[in-house]
């Protein structure tokens, strides 16, 4: 992510012919920065133990991707971290029973768990249904937005699917 | 040159065959799960054989007091297993056994086949894999139940099978009842069972140990395959550093019967009922449709001896 953020920089700040040392250059930076990290943020975040994270104002919530819960065949019971739990990432925060198997969830960031989605404690095919919607698993308050930046963005996901298990 | 090792790695497969000593089920769940914890079966697959002395197991998302008629469970530990599906029975003619693998190469039909080539092979046993991936006679009487726990990088399929087994106690235990209890708790699906030994009685629990961890051992995947043979384990702190922590959750209260998914029971007696809720094991809630002050009853364990005492409670009641 970081690479990737530098490389629009430079880009910037070749179109733009500005000298490093200028204070319209730091400037520039900053509010590039900003630009881009809230971009980032606009888009769902996908971990490579296939779950992903949407973040809202230090809030994120957190479900499966569609790719995993085709995996898993149909949820019948979704085993969730209580409210005020501190996760950190990659924690084992919770399973998902499908087919006779317990998938562990892990956490695809550190942070403090603020809400559960009720709904699937009694309607746990809503994670197959509605995997990206109403199908979400728990939400977090984030200890630090970097985290996220690290994971894979949509087109990095796909790419990563079709590498590892074509 | 990364590359060039990776891929010399990745062409040679370490299989093990591993026999535990211990007929204690809490140092044999808390083993499997040793070793799900602590090694990486990258490229090093495991076949734990296990058995143990009369025992229940529930599946991680079940409910202890609806599986198990607990009026029947003297001396018979009632155990939480990791792995999700429902409750199996198990005693000492019933043989375990744990397939380890990396997550991405995690086939339970493969190791149900190898059971089933192995029963044919070696007893001329027909069997077949149905449709919920257990094994079966005759497409119908069971003699082997399957479940799984999947994590990163490691994953395990385990399952029983029923050499002879006491089938008269195992139907005693799990024999289904109306409980009167509300839940989302996985339920487990009541099937006839058969033991081995009923087709032919030639089958033994030390004869299917070696055929089955000979063939797992000699099953080559299309890559070089390296076996390590047999051994004998016995679980304990010293080999197993950490071990001791897990037997005592696997024992504790707080794993077998705290993890139970919250559920309402009702309990009826004597034209009267009172409903509980139960989070956590613990009594959140009590209601009753008579004058009775059941106020004790808040956060205390939920047990089966607090439902008899309901029930003599309900029945002094005059109506």
């Amino acid at each position: 992510m970081f690479s990737s953020k530098m490389i629009k920089i430079t880009k910037l700040s070749k179109y733009f012919h500005i000298n490093s040392n200028n204070s319209q250059w730091l400037s520039l930076v900053t509010n590039t920065m900003r630009f881009s990290t809230s971009n980032i943020l606009k888009d769902r975040y996908y971990t490579d133990k296939h779950e992903w994270i949407d973040v809202k104002d230090k809030i994120g919530t957190v479900g499966i991707s569609h790719y995993a819960q085709e995996a898993l065949g149909d949820v019948v019971y979704a085993e969730l971290p209580a409210i005020g739990t501190e996760v950190k990432i990659k924690d084992e925060c919770g399973a998902l029973e499908s087919v006779k198997a317990a998938s562990e969830l892990y956490s695809p960031a550190s942070g403090k768990i603020v809400e559960i989605n009720s709904k699937i404690e009694t309607s746990p095919a809503l994670i197959n249904q509605s995997c990206y919607e109403n199908g979400w698993l728990f939400k977090l308050e984030l200890s630090s937005i970097e985290e996220v930046q690290n994971l894979m963005n949509e087109e990095q996901y796909t790419e990563f699917i079709k590498q590892d298990h074509n | 040159m990364a590359f060039v090792i990776r891929r010399f790695y990745s062409s040679v497969i370490e299989k093990t065959v591993m026999i535990s000593r211990s007929k204690d089920v809490f140092e044999n769940l808390a083993l499997e799960h040793w070793y799900y914890r602590h090694l990486d079966f990258t490229n090093k697959p495991m076949l734990l054989l296990w058995m143990n002395d009369n025992c229940v197991v529930i599946g991680r998302h079940q409910n202890p007091w609806l599986e198990v008629n607990f009026d029947q469970a003297n001396n018979v530990h009632v155990a939480r297993r990791n792995s999700g599906g429902g409750t199996v029975f198990h005693d000492n003619g019933n043989l375990n056994m744990t397939f380890f693998t990396h997550r991405d190469v995690y086939n339970r039909k493969k190791n149900l086949e190898l059971i089933v080539e192995t029963l044919k092979s070696e007893w001329n046993i027909l069997t077949e894999i149905n449709k919920r991936e257990d094994i079966v006679i005759d497409n119908n009487y069971k003699i082997s139940g399957t479940a799984s726990k999947l994590g990163r990088p490691n994953a395990y399929h385990h399952c029983t099978l029923l050499v002879n087994c006491n089938r008269e106690l195992m139907s005693a235990l799990l024999r289904k009842h109306e409980k009167n209890i509300e839940t989302n708790a996985t339920v487990s699906v009541s099937s006839a069972v058969l033991n081995l030994t009923q087709i032919n009685n030639k089958v033994s629990i030390n004869r299917l140990m070696t055929a089955i961890g000979l063939q797992y051992l000699k099953t080559v995947d299309g890559k070089i395959t390296k076996t390590l043979g047999f051994n004998y384990v016995t679980p304990n702190e010293h080999t197993f550093p950490g071990f001791n922590e897990i037997k005592k959750e696997m024992e504790s209260w707080e794993w077998r019967y705290g993890r139970t998914p919250k559920f309402n029971i009702t309990i009826k007696s004597n034209e009267q009922s009172v409903l509980l809720s139960v989070k956590n094991g613990i009594i959140e809630n009590v209601s009753t449709t008579c004058n009775v002050s059941l106020n004790n009853l808040f956060s205390k364990k939920f047990s089966m001896n607090i439902v008899e005492d309901i029930k003599k409670c309900l029945k002094t009641i005059e109506v």
